[in-house]
């Protein structure tokens, strides 16, 4: 079909208006990718939009190279959202981040991005995120590949029902002498489980919402299922568990992306929306993080950069204490790390605040004390103080024909409510990770050539030193990097002219990489007078350029 | 091209054309071997990735009841990965049938693979109908052949500038030294022969010496001695002027056999993994033929060399994923092959060589449940009939047997780093390839190894129905299945992870009432299957051995038993 050319501009007119206006809930990653679409053609001078791939459901992945000029020489961040498909923050925290790099007239911000080059995939699990979107909803991690969850051979024979008709799946409890889940003394809306040792006696079978299709005594164990972005990666993949594919990078989404990545040698970070937190609480190093060969835990010296760049954050982004660091196996942004090898910073981007007991004694009274620090409650309290609507399911009898004559309620904290802030919190939110990525920008390794000098050792003879410095915070190269060749290394080349030559020296060095504000001194014997050049640099650090005159 | 070149070339191919060979009447068959085959090959040389394409369409051609051949997908440089697909078509349906896997060259310099695959395709077709036991064997099972899954790479190893060891990867370009460039320094062919050998230079502290009977040999000096040579590697010059010499040559290091998704590890751990499992296209098309092909119960990968039976594990952390009970079908095969080819010894990867993570093998095995072994082909028991000869009579074998085709005499060179050196040694197709003559004879008995993994593939027959009138219009229906070969339908690792369906074991045509399993028939354990009872789910057929289900049924009209497994095919009764 071929449009008249005012369609565009009309669409234009239309819709840029009606997206701005609209956003009271997430987008949806039909909208994100219209969004997209809009700001290539706003800021097509300093963007650039690639296709990544199609997904099973037919949903584009697409990317966002941000910066002017030769942008693939530049220091670069990659910026990542959707790993987990019901984490709808992400997305809009990454095209958030996308948007005001692009618009700002701020002078700071420009320069940002003359000096680096910003690689934005936002969406990388459409197919799981529609689900938020959809008649039933329900918390989605996997694409649209048909998977057999439990391994029996038949697909997606035992989906979950929505059982009380309000458009979610939630949790069902059915009273048994069996169960072994109690109400919390608390708040008995949330459940625990029972522990026999402190004479506790159980009450509750808790289960998914929905019926057992095939009477295997199993409840909804293979449903739509699809393939997890975020376990499907390399790093700890777990093997033959419903979600993590038949194998490793075996899907279109996790392959492409990757892809995408290996073919930008100047990222030197990584920073995901996801649930791996090492941005409010670091990765920290352990003795046995390296053995041998095998890296299983993050290194000393990087360890070091991640504390670095977590109390830069935690200066932007406050979040509860209690916030604990965390990996997930066969997650992206423990690939980007251990397996791509850049310096790799990942957080939710939000985690629900900590409720505080209020001091008035009367007010403090209506509050039961909660021991086990429960996060169920203290987020149902925090909820309430907020005056959140909808965060909670109330328990409702339905009949269930796996019980017959036995209660059966359905219930509980509603889905996506613990991961996703009110969208009203996400703009704050998204200017608070902007900022984030600016200082994460002016940290970034810079390779210099500094105290460049000459010196006649005899007629004709020069003893050429520069000292190579990297002028930024961050290394030029993780200490995983280091170790293989997907990161390139440090390259200084001495060129000289026809007539001169070295006689001590090499023409080309390859070093191993700097750390922050670290130094390496270089010395040349060149014999023959004329103009030689110092090249340094790396794709992840930049490259500089100094010439000398030997006369 | 002139009249009398056109000439010439029309009686060259005449001269070799089939009209040409022999009538049956003057052959007389060598025991063991087709007489007449359809297809001339000759088994006592090598041919190119186009070479071993053109043999699979002839053998497809000749053969249409019994070879398909198609394309499983593309190389790095668009070569099609040809399958040569060999069953007897007019018995039972290809995906019906215990599948076997076979492959060769996925390092691009192991090349023998290829020919030791084509061999078999072509042993199965010309035997079949004249030799009761292959006839019986295509009947049963089906063989997927890929004579070479590196054809780029195998071009290059034959054509281009390299070594006995090189390329061993495909044909991505990779920046060996992290300098930014791409295959910018590789091996250089100084002296114009055709042939990367190596560079040496006359020093009088050198750790070589030309061996006193034959110069062309160099041995290394002993203890406190000096020699009078150094050596300065294979061919080449600085080509990128950084003070470095083929440091990063085409078809650089990766591994093929280090990018398959079971224990990938990466490269700083393991040098080769390449980006991501299967990042390496030719392995992703193999990846999805046997995802595509769940009938593959047993495979085989070739590579060189050393007279080899290896089973997995390739890493030592992976043990866990052989159990005490795959470990028995594996030595029972293993150890027959020791005896089917002398010289070759049955051994582990990890233990036995060294650790390797994320091998073909171990993605068979590990990610797919399938019975696999990797044959290092050639071994220089092969030379004299004994075990580790030593210098000197790998000297005799080169003079004596060889004729030293093998080997490119020292001449002198002027070399613009090193001066004046000398350049010589063994050409690329010695040491790791197997010679001519010797060629057709290991490959036979390779075959013959791979003959008897695929006969011990599950073989299943309903073996009884019995019936018993319960009573009430009721009747029970026990069926016994047995499994008469080695291997089960599912690896014990295979049944712990659910890595293939469970085996189908149905009644059509019965009105089912209930079904189960029953676990021991003796004793009437049983484990009932509430959902969908006519088709009983058992986890697995063992070799050897029989299993039993039961169904009680009300209607007594006739019935079919239908037994139905992935990797032990599909009978009926």
């Amino acid at each position: 079909m071929k449009l008249h050319p005012y369609f565009w501009g009309l669409i234009f007119l239309l819709g840029f208006p009606l997206l701005i206006q609209a956003q009271n809930d997430y987008k949806d990653p039909a909208t994100i990718e219209a969004e997209i679409r809009q700001l290539e053609r706003q800021y097509s001078d300093r963007m650039e939009v690639g296709n990544i791939t199609q997904t099973e459901g037919g949903r584009l992945i697409l990317s966002m190279a941000i910066g002017e000029g030769d942008r693939d020489k530049k220091p670069g961040i990659a910026i990542i959202g959707g790993v987990e498909g019901s984490h709808l923050l992400g997305p809009e925290l990454a095209i958030g981040i996308a948007q005001k790099l692009l618009e700002s007239r701020d002078a700071e911000m420009r320069q940002l991005l003359q000096d680096y080059s910003f690689y934005i995939i936002p969406q990388v699990s459409p197919d799981a995120a529609q689900q938020y979107f959809d008649r039933l909803k329900y918390e989605r991690s996997g694409n649209a590949k048909n998977t057999d969850d439990d391994r029996d051979g038949r697909m997606n024979e035992d989906p979950g029902e929505d059982l009380n008709s309000d458009g979610l799946l939630s949790i069902m409890r059915i009273e048994d002498p069996t169960g072994e889940w109690m109400p919390h003394p608390a708040d008995d809306r949330v459940l625990i489980k029972a522990n026999p040792d402190k004479g506790e006696q159980g009450k509750y079978i808790l289960l998914s919402e929905g019926i057992d299709n095939d009477k295997d005594g199993q409840f909804n164990e293979d449903g739509m299922g699809g393939v997890h972005f975020n376990k499907n990666l390399t790093f700890k993949y777990k093997p033959f568990t419903p979600g993590s594919g038949e194998f490793p990078v075996s899907e279109k989404e996790t392959m492409n992306v990757l892809e995408y990545l290996y073919d930008r040698w100047n990222v030197f970070a990584v920073l995901t929306f996801g649930p791996s937190e090492n941005l409010v609480s670091p990765w920290t190093y352990k003795r046995g993080n390296l053995k041998g060969r095998v890296i299983s835990g993050i290194l000393e010296g990087d360890a070091k950069v991640n504390k670095m760049i977590s109390d830069l954050y935690k200066k932007e982004v406050k979040a509860p204490k209690s916030v604990k660091s965390s990996t997930h196996g066969g997650g992206f942004a423990e690939w980007s790390y251990f397996h791509y090898g850049r310096f790799s910073f990942s957080t939710p981007g939000w985690h629900v605040p900590e409720w505080k007991m209020p001091t008035d004694s009367i007010q403090k009274k209506q509050f039961k004390p909660v021991k086990d620090k429960n996060s169920d409650i203290n987020f149902l309290r925090w909820a309430q103080e907020e005056g959140l609507e909808n965060y909670f399911v109330s328990w409702t009898k339905v009949d269930h024909p796996d019980f017959p004559g036995k209660t059966v309620e359905v219930g509980g904290i509603a889905p996506f409510v613990k991961m996703n802030p009110p969208y009203e919190k996400v703009a704050d939110l998204v200017d608070k990770h902007t900022t984030f990525v600016k200082t994460l920008a002016n940290n970034a390794p810079k390779i210099r050539l500094v105290n460049v000098q000459k010196e006649k050792v005899s007629n004709g003879l020069w003893r050429v030193k520069a000292t190579l410095m990297n002028e930024g915070f961050i290394p030029t190269t993780s200490q995983v990097g280091d170790r293989f060749n997907w990161v390139k290394r440090l390259r200084v080349d001495l060129d000289i002219k026809d007539g001169q030559q070295i006689i001590s020296g090499q023409k080309v060095y390859l070093f191993p990489g700097l750390k922050g504000r670290e130094n390496r001194e270089l010395s040349w014997l060149v014999q023959g007078n004329g103009e030689i050049t110092i090249k340094a640099g790396a794709p992840q650090c930049g490259q500089e350029e100094v010439k000398v005159q030997l006369n | 091209m002139k009249i009398q070149h056109i000439i010439l070339v029309f009686i060259i191919i005449l001269g070799f054309s089939p009209s040409h060979s022999q009538t049956p009447e003057q052959l007389f068959q060598a025991v063991g071997t087709p007489v007449n085959p359809k297809v001339q090959i000759s088994w006592n040389r090598y041919y190119t990735a186009e070479g071993l394409g053109a043999l699979a369409k002839k053998l497809a051609d000749a053969h249409p009841n019994l070879i398909k051949v198609s394309s499983i997908g593309k190389s790095y440089e668009g070569r099609d990965l040809w399958c040569l697909t060999v069953t007897d078509y007019q018995t039972g349906q290809e995906m019906e049938k215990a599948a076997f896997y076979i492959d060769g060259n996925i390092h691009s310099n192991e090349i023998q693979g290829a020919e030791f695959g084509m061999y078999t395709a072509w042993y199965l077709a010309e035997s079949f109908g004249n030799n009761d036991f292959i006839t019986e064997l295509l009947k049963e099972r089906v063989f997927y052949i890929l004579p070479t899954i590196n054809p780029d790479a195998r071009n290059a190893y034959m054509k281009g500038d390299n070594t006995a060891n090189t390329p061993r990867s495909g044909m991505m370009p990779i920046d060996d030294d992290r300098d930014g460039l791409f295959d910018e320094d590789g091996y250089d062919d100084l002296n114009g022969d055709g042939e990367i050998t190596q560079m040496r230079r006359k020093t009088s502290y050198g750790q070589f010496r030309a061996n006193p009977s034959n110069p062309n040999r160099m041995d290394r000096v002993s203890g406190d001695e000096m020699g009078d040579y150094e050596y300065l590697g294979s061919e080449g010059i600085d080509n990128d002027g950084d003070g470095r010499i083929n440091e990063d040559r085409v078809g650089g290091y990766y591994d093929p056999n280090r990018n398959w998704g079971w224990g990938w590890v990466p490269e700083y751990t393991q040098g080769g993994a390449h980006k991501y499992p299967f990042s390496v296209p030719e392995n992703r098309a193999v990846m999805e033929f046997v995802m595509a092909h769940p009938n593959i119960a047993g495979a085989q990968s070739y590579h060189n060399s050393g007279g080899m039976l290896l089973r997995g594990p390739g890493a030592e952390v992976d043990q866990g994923s052989y159990t005490r009970t795959d470990i028995r079908v594996y030595d029972a095969l293993g150890k027959l092959g020791e005896q089917l080819i002398p010289g070759y010894r049955y051994l582990i990867v990890y233990k036995d060589l060294y650790s390797a993570y994320g091998g073909e093998l171990d993605w068979f095995h590990g990610g797919r449940g399938i019975f696999t072994f990797s044959n290092e082909l050639f071994s220089s028991f092969m030379l004299f009939s004994k075990q580790r000869p030593n210098a000197d009579e790998r000297d005799l074998f080169n003079r004596k047997l060889l004729f030293e085709d093998n080997f490119v005499p020292w001449e002198e060179y002027d070399h613009p780093v090193y001066g004046k050196i000398e350049i010589g040694g063994n050409k690329r197709n010695y040491g790791r390839n197997d010679p001519g003559f010797l060629l057709e004879s290991d490959a036979h008995r390779n075959m013959a190894f791979t003959i008897y993994h695929a006969y011990q593939m599950p073989k299943l027959v309903i073996e009884e129905v019995e019936e018993k009138d319960l009573g009430g219009g009721l009747k029970e229906i026990t069926v016994t299945v047995g499994n008469q070969r080695l291997i089960p339908t599912h690896s014990d690792h295979d049944i712990k992870n659910k890595i293939n369906r469970p085996d189908y074991i149905r009644i059509e045509g019965a009105d089912v009432v209930a079904g189960m399993r029953v676990l021991n028939k003796d004793l009437n354990q049983t484990d009932e299957q509430v959902y969908n009872p006519s088709q009983i789910e058992v986890p697995n057929i063992p070799g050897q051995s029989t299993v039993h289900v039961r169904w009680i049924v009300r209607s007594t009209g006739d019935y079919t038993i239908v037994v139905d497994s992935q990797k032990g095919g599909v009978v009926r009764k």
